[in-house]
């Protein structure tokens, strides 16, 4: 991960080479460059960063962290030559791209890495257009600064007018050593989460809401062993939270002349960190998601989870600044940028939505909120005060992988449910909140079958002992998952923890089933919230061996991932 | 059940270098971590004599499997050691909380050393009590058994009170070691700590160090206290 | 071990960054210049971008199925009516596979557009019909007649 030998600073020797149209990139010197055309040479090695008053050390490209953004049309066939100078096997994937398996860059699943010192070369046609992502796909690299957008211009031209164009890249930066956070949550769970209940919330509790009331709740999740209070499992206790690689003091500026339409690319690339982003004064149109288009939607405020994308055109009329605000779903922290209309100013800082709670609906107990939990244990299938003969209220284990509580899982959600149409928690009144209900397709999908068979996963983990996987199983001890080739499937994902779980299914797109018919949006990442039960179609239509996982850093990491097999 | 890596090239069965580089994982998700704490690592004063106190364990291992070993003692003023136990068990988590523990114990101190196999669990208990129980067994047949419980009352974000209690029971007294049979003897303290960091905490407390019975009965002859509450200061740590 | 290891590593790397050459080209994040590069307008929007194809322009290759629509707005197929349903304008068809748009043979309803004449139809019958993309995205038939009898 970390060359001992040398730093690598500046760019690397290796010419790049821009070619196909006029060069609308930048200089290296001002926010990072751009790469055009259709051939790369990128060099992954250590560069120094210094993000929080101390300069670290980060795994960057062609001598910056994050990497250059990376320009492809489509239509052509791009090659990438991939230099490792790290002492540690590397790799990239293309996230988001349909590209061969081959390609697809996922050590053990596509290839067999980049070793220290060796080039690889990725060539693979690109048959689509909108914004996506690059990063490692090995070890923690990716949490050390190795990952960098990707911007793919349409053959047939734009579908929307904008006259600015603008990657916002999101993302979280610790100084620690990523292997000393796992460390950290292997010992202690909720180690970076300093919003936890005290007596100081204890007491106003008993303000707000009786001391009756109060007590029961505790008494509730003490039972359970679980605190409301768990959101994001790395905060910004460690983390500082970048848009495009700069911190909130270092303000990433974009500029706009008053009345033009700007278009922001909106990535997630962080590792561990879901965002609520806003613009305050300004609302955002939201015209793709994960690269493809949607219906318009307008908005202030969407949240963003990890490895997603949203392209949102800002149609800012006023002579002056605007935050663009993405704040960390627990409330740690938040990164910030402006989009002026000169260099140098800036618009206030709003302050934070009040931290979210967790609360039984996340714990898969929708509809008892209000008492009966008294008594409840979670490893049995009944409670007290429930009609016991309610069909579907013992845990359903017909449903087959589905787990019980052990070593691996802390939680069965007894009725997962639907949540399709939320966008956030506790959302101040009068701002609209994109929520996945509103992505709808703009042209109906490519495959009008319906699925032949259904696939389902439970999303599952212990937080006190910081397991995660599927059905209870890491990676090493379940089965690939077969699909035939061109067999159309629905995969049913049911998430029994109490935290949110960014799923990617590399290869293939994942068109998610949110009432819109045939004109389900596309997407490459699925966010599943606590307590959810959603499902997506897909199409096998690319043979190879895919990585399925969530996007979570350490929860992949520590095998939350499985294998989907097309043959 | 146990994920063993090597298992993917058996499966997989590579036939050359290539295959097997493929076949490895995308990750490492069986890794083995090694982590350990100072619960109590104090002075104890109460104006008149004082002494110094730890209580610790260290692990390493995954998962489902691993080694831990156990250490508590007591060195008072006058050089004595007492409360000597040391442990060293196998670990195997057999639910969400809980831990199964199976090894030796070896109480070495000032006093004669006594040796017994070990066999317990460990976990978080509902309220988030951290709770052990232990049995063991002598070479002569006798048993004793040792329970303890702590929960961490969040002050604030840093500030945290601890109460914990640590209770021993034997089957048969030891004079030589001044254990009554029975109930023997309790350790149990307040302690409020500021985590200034995670690992590091310093804390200052009360402790309450009580003899039952029969041990009350041996120290009494002895001319030691039955039980006597200290004021206690010290650092409480892990890595 | 790992982390005495790393915190060496973490020192002599601080160490090192000390003496390395201050005249970079690029400067680390978070002391270079913080100004977004602008990637450029839209430039004309074309009508073809804002109806045109699908997720992909190319579907992958050997794959069985295609693009639904790759410049076609309307097909023609041939099948048998199963079922007509007057009030909500609606035919059960099971056709055979519609090469020009990529569907295999399905059974399914068509929604039938208003200019339609549904009384020469009746259940059992062998047909032919076009298929046209309404505005609403969907394929509706746009005329049909029984097989063999001609336009």
């Amino acid at each position: 991960m970390i060359n001992r030998r040398r730093l690598i600073q500046g760019l690397a020797a290796s010419p790049l080479i821009a070619a196909g149209w006029p060069g609308r990139g930048a200089s290296a010197a001002a926010s990072g460059p751009i790469l055009s055309g259709t051939e790369f040479a990128l060099e992954i090695g250590t560069v120094p960063v210094n993000i929080t008053g101390r300069s670290r050390p980060a795994a960057g490209i062609n001598g910056m962290a994050p990497g250059p953004i990376l320009r492809w049309r489509e239509g052509d066939t791009v090659t990438l030559s991939v230099t490792n100078r790290l002492s540690m096997p590397t790799s990239i994937h293309w996230h988001g791209a349909r590209v061969p398996t081959a390609m697809d860059g996922v050590p053990g699943l596509s290839f067999a890495g980049i070793p220290p010192g060796e080039t690889f070369t990725y060539r693979f046609p690109v048959k689509q257009s909108g914004t996506y992502w690059y990063h490692s796909h090995s070890g923690f690299q990716e949490q050390t600064g190795l990952y960098g957008a990707i911007v793919i211009e349409p053959e047939t031209g734009h579908a929307y007018k904008f006259d600015r164009d603008y990657v916002v890249m999101l993302s979280d930066w610790s100084d620690e050593d990523p292997e000393a956070i796992v460390d950290n949550l292997k010992f202690q769970g909720d180690y970076y989460n300093y919003g936890r209940r005290t007596l100081g919330t204890f007491l106003s509790d008993v303000r707000n809401n009786g001391l009756g009331a109060t007590i029961s709740d505790r008494l509730d999740w003490g039972r359970m062993r679980m605190s409301p209070t768990d959101i994001l499992d790395v905060s910004g206790a460690t983390y500082t939270y970048v848009i495009n690689g700069q911190s909130p003091e270092a303000n990433w500026t974009a500029l706009f002349r008053p009345g033009e339409r700007v278009r922001l690319r909106f990535i997630n690339a962080s590792s561990m960190s879901i965002f609520d982003v806003r613009i305050p004064d300004l609302p955002m149109t939201v015209v793709q998601a994960d690269g493809n288009d949607v219906e318009p939607v307008t908005v202030d405020q969407f949240r963003i989870s990890v490895a997603e994308t949203y392209d949102v055109i800002v149609e800012p009329e006023a002579d002056r600044a605007f935050t663009i605000f993405a704040e960390a779903e627990d409330r740690s922290g938040y990164a910030r940028g402006t989009l002026a209309p000169r260099a140098g100013i800036a618009a206030p800082i709003p302050p934070m939505d009040p931290r979210p709670m967790r609360t039984m609906a996340d714990m898969g107990m929708s509809g008892m909120e209000n008492g009966g939990m008294s008594g409840m244990k979670m490893n049995r299938g009944s409670t007290p005060g429930m009609p016991m003969d309610m069909p579907g209220m013992k845990m359903d284990m017909g449903d087959t992988g589905a787990p019980r509580p052990g070593v691996a899982v802390d939680n069965v959600a007894m009725m997962p449910k639907e949540r399709l149409s939320e966008g956030g928690e506790d959302i101040p009144a009068g701002r609209r909140v994109l929520s996945y209900a509103d992505l709808r397709a703009t042209r109906p999908g490519l495959d009008p079958r319906p699925p032949s068979r259904e696939i389902t996963l439970h999303l599952t983990g212990n937080m006190e002992r910081f397991i995660w996987g599927f059905d209870g199983k890491k990676f090493s001890e379940a089965e690939p998952i077969h699909l035939e080739r061109d067999e159309r499937v629905r995969f049913v994902l049911i998430n029994d923890t109490m935290m949110e779980h960014p799923i990617h299914l590399h290869g293939l797109w994942s068109e998610l089933d949110n009432g819109n018919g045939d004109f389900r949006p596309y997407k490459h990442t699925l966010n599943v919230k606590p307590g959810e039960k959603l499902s997506f179609l897909v199409t096998a239509d690319t043979p190879g061996r895919w990585a399925f996982h969530c996007h979570l850093l350490y929860h992949m990491e520590l095998g939350m991932f499985r294998e989907v097999r097309v043959a | 059940m146990r994920p063993f890596p090597l298992a993917c090239l058996i499966v997989f069965a590579p036939t050359d270098a290539a295959q097997a580089q493929m076949s490895m994982p995308p990750m490492e998700e069986n890794r083995i971590f090694i982590h350990g704490v100072l619960e109590q690592f104090e002075g104890r004063v109460d104006g008149r004599a004082g002494a110094f106190r730890w209580d610790g364990q260290a692990w390493i291992g995954g998962d489902y499997d691993k080694l831990r070993i156990k250490s508590e003692g007591i060195v008072e003023s006058d050089g004595r050691v007492g409360d000597g136990d040391h442990e060293i068990l196998y670990d195997r988590a057999i639910s969400t909380y809980f831990d199964l523990e199976a090894g030796l114990r070896s109480d070495i101190d000032s006093r004669p050393t006594r040796n017994w196999a070990a066999f317990g669990v460990e976990g978080l208990a509902p309220l988030f009590f951290d709770v052990a129980a232990t049995a063991y067994v002598s070479g002569q047949g006798h048993f004793a058994a040792r329970l303890q419980a702590s929960y961490d009352l969040l002050i604030t974000q840093r500030l945290i009170l601890q109460p914990e209690a640590e209770l021993n029971l034997y089957s048969k007294s030891d004079p030589a070691r001044r254990i009554g049979a029975g109930f023997s003897d309790i350790d149990t303290g307040l302690r409020l700590r500021y985590e200034i960091t995670r690992k590091f905490a310093p804390y200052v407390g009360l402790a309450y160090q009580g003899t039952f019975g029969e041990t009350s009965n041996f120290a009494q002859h002895a001319g030691e206290s039955t039980g006597a509450i200290r004021f206690v200061f010290g650092i409480r740590s892990w890595f | 071990m790992t982390r005495f290891a790393s915190a060496f590593t973490i020192a002599a790397l601080a160490a090192l960054s000390g003496c390395a050459n201050p005249s970079s080209a690029a400067t680390p994040a978070g002391h270079a210049q913080a100004l977004g590069v602008d990637l450029g307008p839209s430039g004309t929007v074309t009508q073809v971008a804002l109806t045109g194809e699908g997720h992909e322009r190319r579907a992958p290759e050997g794959s069985n199925y295609r693009l639904v629509h790759e410049g076609h707005d309307d097909a023609h197929a041939t099948g048998t009516v199963n079922a007509i349903d007057t009030a909500a304008r609606k035919l059960n068809i099971s056709h055979q596979a519609i090469p020009e748009i990529g569907w295999p043979a399905m059974t399914m309803d068509f929604p039938v557009a208003p200019s339609v004449d549904l009384k020469s139809i009746k259940a059992g019958d062998h047909v032919n019909f076009t298929l046209e993309k309404g505005t609403n995205g969907m394929y509706q038939i746009e005329d049909v007649h029984p097989a063999g009898s001609g336009k």
